[in-house]
């Protein structure tokens, strides 16, 4: 069969160079060998950390001890710009920078710069992330810190405030209290009564009556002596008679003695009345003073009185000032008390006091889909699909560059075997080498680094086995376009490139601009694949899910091999006219001006004396020499070689006719200055030395070539000689002498 | 060989093939004898490759058509006076022709063996076939001993009659080929022609195309040249030099060959008229309307000189010499 005679043909082609069946054997494992343990690692980032503070102290060390992990190598630096200079020198991928006087306080902004080279593209983020977080675990916990004080705070201050509630009641009955009694106060203020006027108090009706008093009592006094005077003398009649009486003598002793008694107490009675008497003047005396004390007094009470009025009217002023202000006290208590109540339900309202919500709301937790104990897990599609569409296009491309260039070619062309079978041969060469190789990464991927793969081996294999047929295609297309291996190549590690950096293996798609993401995520046939590849592979997604897709990816590999074909169509046309001998129309261009410029090099070479241009300088035979000559004449002897207005070009003509320069003819014929005439036929004296050099170096190559093909002529000549001689038997002096001055004469 | 003068097999009709502005063939009407070996002369650039290329159909001429004529082609429905396109049967005509191009087309890194294996398979051919005509080949271009050496490492000579060897592995009825001998030494291109007319012996017709015009007139039985796209005479080498000159050429290879010292004592001595003297290709070209005289008193000057004869030959004058005089008589004057 065709295809296959053509599939052993260019296996023997590619294996027969040593160094490309190395690379095509050993590359493979070479490749997943080294990615493999590259990226056959659940590490997380080691990062180089170094640090720098104009002060220490405990928060800074707080925060510096937090990076003091196997994950983080720290150093110290003296300043920012030694700290700066090591992230540029690469001993440092990041710099963290505290600011002076690092401590926690009011309107202080504490700023904690970190240094990254983000021209990093792929790590610095991931350097920024991993220190971030371990700086924000200590932030969280100077938040908590404080958090938690300003919780206790606010609870302390509700319950401060529960607690005096009860104060607000006791100052508003107080205060009503107060207000109570100062409005007591005030009526009992307004009623009271403080007329007063010693007149009423009569008091010279007091003396007047005292007096009578005194006298009513003398009186009295007089009468009791003259009672008691007619009592006893009443007793002693009594006394008299009873002696007369016939009495026992108890009862007459009982009679004496109440006789006794009584005289006895009329006797008191009599001194009383007198002590009384004096008494009474005395105290009638006494009664007077008093009265006119007490008249004094009331004059001076009467003037207290009226101070107490006027006391008390201020006092009903202060009183109602009082109560004004008790009631505006009281409109404050009440306005306190509806704070206090509005702060405690605002306090009672926060519905979050515990610390750590206040301080993170959100917990977050990343649950990756997959899980996997190494990063090659989740890297192994974008580094399969990179080592096919790399090799693909590579392969493809080369070997299509390869068998266009090779002298093949041509009778492959003319074999009665159709471009398509070419094709096919080629595309199937490519494909077998790169599944070989895919199969070889895959084997070791599952038995050496231990990953699983069987579980979704039939996707992915459809998947990849697309990917490598699209690639193998791309590259074939980029071979028929180009014509040597080096622009190939080129045009090879440029396509792949592109597809790379406008993937998101290297740079977010997120991250660029939409049109480009978009572009990317459509027609980059690298994320297409790399993402069904992921699907399959990764997340072991079933065919029926990412059936569509593979259909749109089988479309896109029929429309390939189509464009392939077609491809392969026109440049074969153009290669058999090549190979006819026929040159693109600027090299046919530049074939016939090497010829043009040889046949006018020549002609000015021949310039005989009869037909070097005469003038009354001189004689030229080259356009230097017209030039020169040009340039020494006047304009008067100039014009009888051009008058444009008759046509008469003299040096046009002999610039045709004997140069044999139909170029050189028009540009003079155009020009009717003397010096521009000059000029131009100066710049044509310099073309034409610039041609001579240029025939000489090529006559020079010829020559050398020629003496070659001489000098192998001459050996063949001399062997044959010396065969034929040695066959005839010829003499051999005479053979000697010949071959010799054959010898001499090279 | 003796070409079959009646039975053309391969026909030119009024082909023109331009490219681009400029007129590469130009109305070039030509037969080709079965069994012949035709020789296409013509300057650089004067439209020989492209003639051959539009022979087999690589290259379709603007207008005109190229017919052949190859009876094993046909079968018991197609009439046998018929002549057919080969731009419509390229199939067939890729079948029947052999192409070997001016630079041997093959694969450098396979050996002649599995060069020859390959494009046998391209041609359809069974295995048993290609390894028969494999060897008879190899023996016959005198290769076989290098069969499985690398082609990339062999001489310029082998490489040229692998490539041969490679257009001949389906056993054409027609073999082209452009310039077989160009880059070989004298000896390998002497071995070249020798081929060439062992392989012609054998039945295929032989279109080829030369610089070395001296070899073509042994070797040829009719020729063309070809100048700035046309076919300004075609026949036998002689029949050709007979339209522009009359005299004979001498060709002498002498030891130690002063030819200049010998040219002069011919000057001097010689009674003929020889009208033309020069040096070419390492040998001493003479041109006489009285050949064996001229020849006679040449030895005898050669004898005299001490001059040891290697090699002579009585001719017309070179095809060469019949080509410049041509070119002058048609060249084109602004």
């Amino acid at each position: 069969m065709k295809i296959t005679a053509i599939i052993k043909k260019n296996f023997k082609l590619v294996l027969r160079s040593k160094v490309s069946a190395l690379i095509l054997l050993f590359g493979p494992l070479l490749i997943i060998f080294l990615v493999g343990l590259a990226f056959n690692t659940g590490q997380s980032l080691q990062v180089n950390v170094g640090y720098y503070s104009p002060d220490y102290n405990d928060l800074t060390d707080s925060f510096i001890d937090l990076l003091k992990t196997q994950q983080y190598s720290l150093k110290q630096y003296a300043s920012e710009a030694e700290c700066r200079d090591a992230i540029a020198g690469g001993l440092a991928h990041i710099c963290v920078i505290f600011p002076e006087g690092f401590r926690i306080e009011n309107d202080r902004i504490n700023e904690v710069r970190f240094l990254v080279d983000n021209s990093k593209i792929n790590l610095f983020e991931s350097v920024v992330d991993s220190i971030e977080t371990k700086f924000n675990i200590r932030a969280f916990e100077l938040s908590a810190g404080m958090a938690e004080d300003i919780v206790a705070r606010l609870n302390q201050t509700k319950s401060e405030i529960a607690s005096k509630n009860v104060l607000f009641d006791q100052l508003k009955s107080e205060n009503k209290q107060m207000y109570d009694l100062v409005r007591s106060m005030y009526r009992n203020m307004s009623s009271l009564d403080l007329s007063f006027s010693s007149a009423d108090f009569k008091i010279a009706e007091l003396k007047r009556q005292s007096g009578d008093i005194s006298n009513s009592l003398s009186s009295i006094r007089d009468e009791g002596f003259r009672a008691v005077e007619s009592g006893l003398d009443l007793t002693d009649d009594i006394r008299d008679t009873i002696k007369d009486i016939n009495l026992s003598a108890a009862d007459r002793k009982e009679l004496n003695d109440l006789l006794t008694s009584a005289v006895t107490s009329f006797n008191s009675i009599k001194a009383s009345l007198e002590d009384e008497g004096l008494d009474a003047d005395e105290k009638s005396d006494r009664l007077l003073d008093l009265i006119s004390a007490s008249e004094s007094s009331l004059n001076k009470i009467e003037e207290k009185i009226r101070k107490a009025q006027s006391a008390r009217d201020r006092v009903m002023v202060s009183a109602n000032a009082t109560q004004k202000n008790l009631n505006q006290s009281l409109v404050k208590i009440n306005a306190v008390e509806n704070s206090f109540k509005a702060i405690a339900q605002n306090l009672a309202g926060t519905k979050v006091t515990d610390v750590q919500t206040i301080i993170s709301p959100i917990v977050k937790k990343v649950e990756p889909i997959v899980t996997a104990e190494s990063q090659l897990n989740y890297y192994f599609p974008y580094l399969i699909v990179l080592v096919v569409m790399f090799i693909g296009i590579l392969l493809a491309s080369t070997l299509s560059i390869m068998e266009k260039t090779s002298n093949a070619h041509f009778r492959n062309l003319i074999t009665p075997t159709g471009d398509l079978i070419f094709m096919l041969g080629h595309f199937f060469t490519t494909l077998i080498i790169l599944v070989v190789q895919v199969i070889v990464i895959l084997l070791i991927y599952t038995l050496y680094f231990n990953q699983e793969l069987f579980s979704a081996l039939w996707p992915t294999s459809i998947v990849l086995f697309l990917i490598m047929g699209f690639f193998t295609l791309l590259g074939m297309v980029v071979g028929n376009i180009f014509d040597s291996e080096e622009t190939g190549t080129l045009a090879s590690i440029s396509i792949s490139s592109i597809f790379l950096f406008i993937s998101d293996l290297v740079y977010p798609l997120e991250k660029m601009p939409v049109y480009v993401a978009d572009l990317a995520r459509n027609y980059n046939p690298f994320v297409f694949g790399t993402d069904l590849l992921r699907r399959t592979m990764v997340h072991k997604l079933p065919m029926y899910t990412v059936g569509l897709e593979i259909l749109a990816l089988l479309g896109i590999c029929a429309g390939a091999f189509l464009v392939t074909y077609l491809v392969m169509k026109v440049t074969k046309k153009q290669y058999l006219l090549r190979a006819a001998g026929y040159m693109s129309r600027q090299q046919l261009g530049r074939k016939y001006k090497a010829i043009e410029d040889q046949r006018i090099f020549e002609a000015s070479r021949n310039v005989t004396a009869e037909k070097a241009f005469k003038t009354s300088k001189g004689t030229a035979s080259t356009p230097g020499e017209l030039s020169v000559l040009i340039s020494a004449m006047d304009d008067m002897e100039f014009r009888e070689y051009v008058n444009n207005a008759t046509g008469k070009n003299d040096f046009a003509v002999w610039a045709k006719e004997v140069l044999d320069n139909d170029a050189l003819a028009d540009r003079l014929r155009k020009e009717d200055t003397r010096k521009g005439t000059a000029s131009i036929l100066a710049r044509a004296q310099e073309d034409l030395e610039r041609i001579g050099r240029i025939l000489r170096e090529k006559q020079k190559r010829e020559q050398k070539s020629k003496r070659y093909k001489a000098e192998q002529q001459l050996s063949e000549v001399e062997k044959k000689l010396v065969e034929k001689n040695f066959e005839e038997k010829k003499p051999e002096n005479k053979e000697d002498e010949a071959v010799k001055q054959k010898k001499s004469k090279s | 060989m003796h070409s079959d003068m009646a039975s053309a097999v391969l026909k030119l009709s009024n082909i023109t093939k331009k490219f681009g502005h400029k007129t590469v063939l130009d109305n070039v009407n030509l037969d080709i004898n079965s069994g012949e070996i035709f020789g296409i002369i013509g300057l650089s650039g004067s439209g020989k490759t492209t003639l051959l290329n539009t022979m087999i159909g690589s290259l379709r001429p603007n207008y005109g058509d190229v017919l052949f004529k190859i009876e094993h082609l046909l079968n018991y429905r197609d009439d046998k006076s018929q002549y057919r396109s080969v731009y419509k049967n390229e199939t067939d005509v890729k079948k029947a022709f052999g192409f070997a191009a001016q630079t041997p087309s093959f694969y450098n890194k396979l050996t002649p063996i599995e060069n020859l294996r390959y494009f046998g398979k391209l041609y359809e051919l069974s295995s048993d076939i290609i390894n028969t005509n494999s060897e008879i080949l190899l023996q016959l271009m005198g290769i076989a001993d290098s069969k499985n050496l690398i082609s990339g490492y062999m001489s310029g000579g082998m490489k040229k009659r692998l490539d041969i060897a490679c257009a001949l592995i389906h056993d054409p009825k027609i073999l082209i080929l452009d310039e077989p001998t160009s880059d070989l030494d004298p000896i390998n291109r002497k071995q070249m022609w020798a081929l060439i007319r062992q392989i012609n012996e054998k039945g295929t017709t032989i279109i080829l195309s030369s610089h070395f015009l001296d070899e073509l007139e042994g070797l040829c039985d009719r020729v063309g040249i070809l100048y700035n796209g046309q076919v300004i005479c075609a026949g036998t080498p002689n029949e050709v030099k007979s339209i522009y000159t009359k005299e004979d050429e001498i060709r002498l290879e002498t030891s130690p060959g002063k030819y200049q010292k010998i040219m002069e004592r011919i000057s001097k001595e010689s009674k003929l008229q020889i009208k033309k003297m020069f040096i070419q290709d390492n040998r001493l070209v003479l041109y006489t309307s009285k050949p064996e005289r001229g020849l006679h008193e040449v030895l005898h000057i050669l004898e005299q000189m001490g001059e040891l004869l290697i090699d002579v030959s009585v001719n017309k004058p070179s095809l060469q010499e019949v080509l410049e005089k041509l070119i002058q008589g048609h060249k084109v004057v602004k």
